[in-house]
């Protein structure tokens, strides 16, 4: 018990959390930005691991890391588009056409990986690049704060930005209250003159860029190469995330953090022995209260109105 | 306009399971065999079925028909790729065409391709894990006279028809944990760790093996031990590594698939080492990923695809005892480590010979290591929990 106590409250521990949670941050971003628009994207998943097979390929292929991560965000908008066209232009239902993307994805990275590198579990047979640790010159030497802030990998802190874009993307620009409003009524905002299918369409593409950033830090930031189904589920815990923080940027990004927090914790519980299927169950628990409080107030509110 | 639009959908549907499919060439279509009759094994008209149910294959080496089903996926530089090698192995020595099939880990799949070799006239299906087990008890009862050799598994009530090689895991990682003990010595420490896909019997094995082996060498060691949850997550194997790494242990065993490429990923990171399974993970890996192979200190292997290759032979002379499983260990030389150069680089001469000392002594039965196979999970959560740091 003192050795998890001091494992913990070390700063690897903390370097450790951020990196469970970047995937979980830049996909809960893309879903809230779908969600709000009134299009659902639960194909973060799929964007995500085709992200991350087209980042590992093309850094392989232009021996650069910006050039595989250009082509990951690509891929993952592109795809994002092809979705928007079914859903928008040919009126297809939201959740068939992610279900559509999610299997391509599987099945199809898995191909391309077979045909590139002859190989259908992993990619390490190409020698493909990774993303750098930035190392933030003068936090870095401070004592304590400058080993808790400085040497994630970029991604990890592109993620962060992420949330704080999503937040004024919704809350201050025009986009974002387009974005609202077609979600909240479309056929008001139509009234007004607001396109909802371009509104859609953009929302649906800022969703896909949010996977592509996620999908390239699993194959170029986490690990180096790329395997079958590598983002094992962390499109679908990106949802749930998104569910929990109420589609709000930052309520999002901090149900994202405690779902990092709770694997990170059970990671490091395992490693110890301890009981960590239990321990993975804190934040299940956790949101459970909280939106068991959340209702009960909101049924005094309906109750004194 | 909706028609189209679903005809769309379905395409991209369809494209999608396709895809997963593509790579792994189909049993051809049964071919006919002049003398076999359908479904039954050659010479399977006259041999007498009592006295010699084996009975012996009298063609020639190069007619007889064997087929190898995959119940997992190709691909893991570890178990599966071990397996496969056998169906090269197999060509080259006995000059026969072994069709295989690819079927995934998806259990409602492995009957079907089960009925369809069967179906294809094969003198012998080769397996190999567990995976498929359900599947494969069923199609032995429903086609008697259909020889199955599980190549790497392990079962209780084995049907007539089937033979089983059951390798002894706690042999081999007894030799890994004699290596990482050495190791940890040699850098002034007195824990070693664990990293396994899941929390079950099979990988226990390994890690009750590994820790009498650690013993052997230091009987205070401690095993810090850690389960993934997943075979295929690699990031998730690379968070666990990671972990272990920076609470002072600098020797990690990994008993966990493709998760296991995460664990040497971690190694390579931190400047500290990794015991691989099933396959030669430095060899694997020493052309594309040099930094990562040069971790490695050895892994811990079962020479599926010799084992293979001798089995088939002893099918063909019909000295298979059908209707049991056989324990393949160290002695029978069918389990070991791999002694590669990145072995003599990371294992002083000495400790390298204490290893061989060790293994030489299990051969000859001065040593015993404890049988795990049958074992409760009790007992091996209590062996695991009593060397915990």
């Amino acid at each position: 018990m003192k050795e998890f106590a001091k494992l913990v409250l070390s700063s690897d521990f903390v370097y450790s959390i951020f990196r469970v949670t970047t995937p979980l941050l830049f996909a809960s971003m893309g879903a809230v930005i779908s969600d709000i628009a009134g299009v659902p994207n639960i194909a973060l998943e799929g964007l995500m691991l085709m992200a991350a097979f087209a980042g590992m390929y093309f850094s392989f292929l232009f021996q650069s890391a910006a050039m595989g991560l250009l082509m990951a965000l690509a891929t993952a908008v592109a795809f994002a588009g092809v979705l928007a066209f079914f859903t928008l232009y040919y009126k297809t239902n939201i959740i068939l056409g992610g279900i559509a993307l999610n299997s391509l994805a599987s099945g199809g990275t898995i191909f391309f990986l077979y045909l590139t590198a002859q190989d259908k579990g992993t990619s390490v047979a190409l020698a493909s690049k990774t993303l750098p640790n930035l190392n933030i010159p003068i936090v870095q030497d401070l004592p304590v704060i400058g080993k808790i802030l400085s040497g994630y990998n970029v991604l990890t802190y592109v993620s962060i930005l992420a949330v704080v874009f999503t937040w004024l993307l919704l809350g201050r620009t025009s986009l974002g209250y387009h974005i609202r409003a077609v979600g909240e009524k479309k056929e008001a905002a139509e009234s007004v003159g607001i396109s909802v299918v371009r509104t859609q369409a953009a929302a649906l593409l800022l969703s896909g860029l949010m996977c592509g950033f996620g999908g390239a830090f699993m194959s170029m930031g986490y690990v180096s190469w790329f395997s079958r189904d590598m983002v094992s589920g962390r499109g679908w815990i990106a949802l749930a995330a998104e569910a929990m923080g109420r589609q709000t940027a930052v309520g999002s990004a901090a149900t994202s953090l405690l779902f990092g927090v709770a694997d990170a914790v059970s990671n490091a519980a395992a490693t110890m022995g301890l009981p960590s299927d239990l321990v993975k169950t804190i934040p299940y628990f956790a949101t459970l209260i909280g939106l068991t409080l959340f209702s009960v107030r909101t049924w005094r509110k309906s109750r004194e109105a | 306009m909706k028609k189209k639009l679903a005809m769309l959908l379905a395409m991209c549907m369809a494209a999608g399971t396709l895809l997963t499919g593509c790579g792994a060439p189909e049993p051809e279509d049964a071919p006919q065999q002049g003398g076999g009759t359908a479904g039954g094994p050659a010479g399977g008209s006259d041999a007498s079925s009592a006295s010699e149910p084996a009975g012996r294959f009298e063609g020639d080496a190069a007619d007889y028909r064997v087929a190898l089903m995959i119940p997992g996926n190709l691909g893991d530089k570890s178990f599966f790729d071990a397996s496969f090698e056998a169906v090269g192995l197999l060509e080259e020595t006995y000059g026969m065409d072994v069709d295989y099939v690819e079927v995934g880990a998806d259990a409602s799949k492995h009957y079907p391709a089960y009925v369809d070799l069967c179906e294809g006239g094969y003198d012998l299906i080769l397996t190999v894990s567990s995976n498929g087990d359900d599947a494969l008890a069923l199609v032995a009862e429903e086609y008697p006279d259909q020889k199955f050799i599980n190549v790497d598994g392990e079962m209780d009530d084995i049907p007539s028809n089937l033979y089983i090689v059951a390798p002894k895991n706690n042999e081999l990682s007894f030799l890994a944990g004699a290596v990482a003990a050495l190791k940890a010595q040699e850098l002034g420490e007195s824990t070693v760790g664990f990293i396994g896909g899941m929390d079950i019997p099979g990988i226990n094995e390994f890690l009750a093996g590994y820790i009498e082996g650690a013993q052997q060498i230091e009987p205070e060691i401690r095993v810090a031990s850690s389960y993934v949850g997943s075979f295929t997550d690699t990031a998730k194997g690379k968070e666990n590594a990671l972990l272990m790494f920076d609470s002072g242990v600098s020797v990690i065993f990994t008993a966990a698939g493709q998760s296991g490429l995460g664990v040497i990923d971690a190694a390579a990171q931190r400047g500290k080492f990794a015991i691989g399974v099933d396959s030669d993970q430095a060899g694997a890996l020493k052309d594309s990923q040099p930094e990562m192979a040069a971790v490695i200190i050895t892994s811990a292997v079962k020479k599926i695809s010799e084992n293979t290759v001798s089995v088939v032979g002893k099918a063909m002379a019909g000295e298979i005892p059908y209707g049991t499983k056989e324990w393949y260990g160290l002695a029978e030389g069918a389990v070991g480590i791999v002694e590669n150069e990145f072995y003599e680089q990371l294992l002083p001469a000495e400790a390298r010979a204490i290893v061989s000392d060790l293994q030489a002594k299990v051969v000859s039965g001065e040593l015993v290591v404890t049988e795990t196979k049958g074992m409760t999970t009790e007992e091996l959560a209590g062996i695991r929990d009593s060397v915990r740091p």
